[in-house]
């Protein structure tokens, strides 16, 4: 029986050199843009890209071209690695992808949807409470996970409903466009940066109504908005294709 | 003397060989909708192949891998 393990050697050891030339040049295909240090997304990015391709060569190896060659022990040693450690590895590896990797402006500005927003955010002579956090660099990264924390890993239940509601809406394109906030903004979302702050002390009125804030009865945005364009200025972005520009508030 | 004799031969049931053949195919398509969401970055389309498609396979095709052993082993009265 000892032909049987030689005559699937080679093809091993050539599936492996492949994997490794997939796992050494597979960083390099990322969408996001390109980073000085490889961030922790590229890292799980790149073990879920090398469980994955291990796993369907290793599976259809073992299962279609090598099934009556190699010995029943061995097929199962593999189908624990193929069907169980490897798939794992890919399903770790691709949620924290997805957790991590939603944290990134890039990840929003992915669904055109979202280009009045970002765009707007990055836009140096807007208003808004958005571009005046990203232009001030107030919030180093992630600018617009740190305002809407529902998203992350750590996120609320309602926000990963959504996520999904907003996906399907997105690739079955029945939204309205310009797209309509749906739901409450929680001032602890504010309040989890700014309260305790000197500036923030200082102003009476926060003091005063530092309960209704608490209750979210008052939003943050009532004297401080608007946090992004308002929905006739992104109309009018969309029909221009250009980027947008929200005329200061008097 | 009777001699006894160790080697005893189980023959796997057809219903675990057709849970290990699904949870292969099952795994195959998970791990290809997932590298395909990895491969190709964040899109509404590819996050949506890569996870509401791709991971629920591969969830499925673990657990009927799971369900296959525990079937085996009981087969087997290890367990």
């Amino acid at each position: 029986m000892m032909h049987h393990d030689r005559s699937y050697g080679r093809p091993l050891s050539l599936l492996v050199a492949f994997l490794a030339g997939i796992w050494l040049t597979g960083t390099t295909a990322w969408a996001y843009e390109a980073h000085d240090a490889v961030s922790d997304v590229d890292v799980f990015r790149g073990l879920g890209i090398a469980a994955s391709v291990a796993g369907i060569l290793l599976l259809i190896f073992v299962q279609y071209v090598y099934r009556k060659r190699i010995r029943h022990g061995t097929y199962h040693r593999l189908l624990l690695v193929g069907v169980f450690l490897l798939p794992v590895t890919a399903t770790w590896s691709t949620t924290t992808t997805v957790m991590e990797g939603t944290k990134m402006v890039q990840a929003c500005a992915s669904c055109h949807v979202m280009d009045p927003f970002v765009n707007d955010m990055k836009n140096q002579s807007s208003p808004t409470l958005a571009a005046r956090h990203y232009r001030n660099n107030w919030i180093a990264k992630d600018q617009c996970y740190a305002c809407h924390v529902t998203y992350g890993v750590t996120g609320t239940l309602a926000g990963k409903r959504d996520g999904f509601r907003h996906w399907l809406h997105y690739v079955t394109d029945t939204y309205p466009d310009p797209i309509q906030y749906v739901g409450s903004y929680s001032n602890s979302n504010c309040l989890s940066c700014h309260r305790g702050t000197n500036k923030w002390e200082r102003v009476k009125s926060h003091q005063a109504l530092l309960g209704e804030l608490s209750a979210d009865r008052i939003a943050c945005i009532t004297c401080h908005g608007p946090p992004h364009p308002l929905p006739d200025e992104r109309a009018a972005a969309a029909a221009n294709r250009t980027a947008l520009v929200v005329k200061p508030r008097e | 003397m009777e001699t006894e004799n160790p080697k005893v031969v189980y023959r796997t049931s057809v219903w675990v060989t057709i849970q290990l053949s699904l949870a292969v195919n099952c795994a195959i398509a998970g791990m290809a909708c997932v590298l395909f969401f990895l491969w190709k970055g964040f899109g509404a389309w590819t996050i949506g192949v890569g996870t509401f498609v791709g991971m629920p396979l591969l969830m499925l095709a673990v657990l009927l891998y799971l369900g296959a052993v525990v079937t085996d082993l009981k087969t087997r009265g290890a367990l």
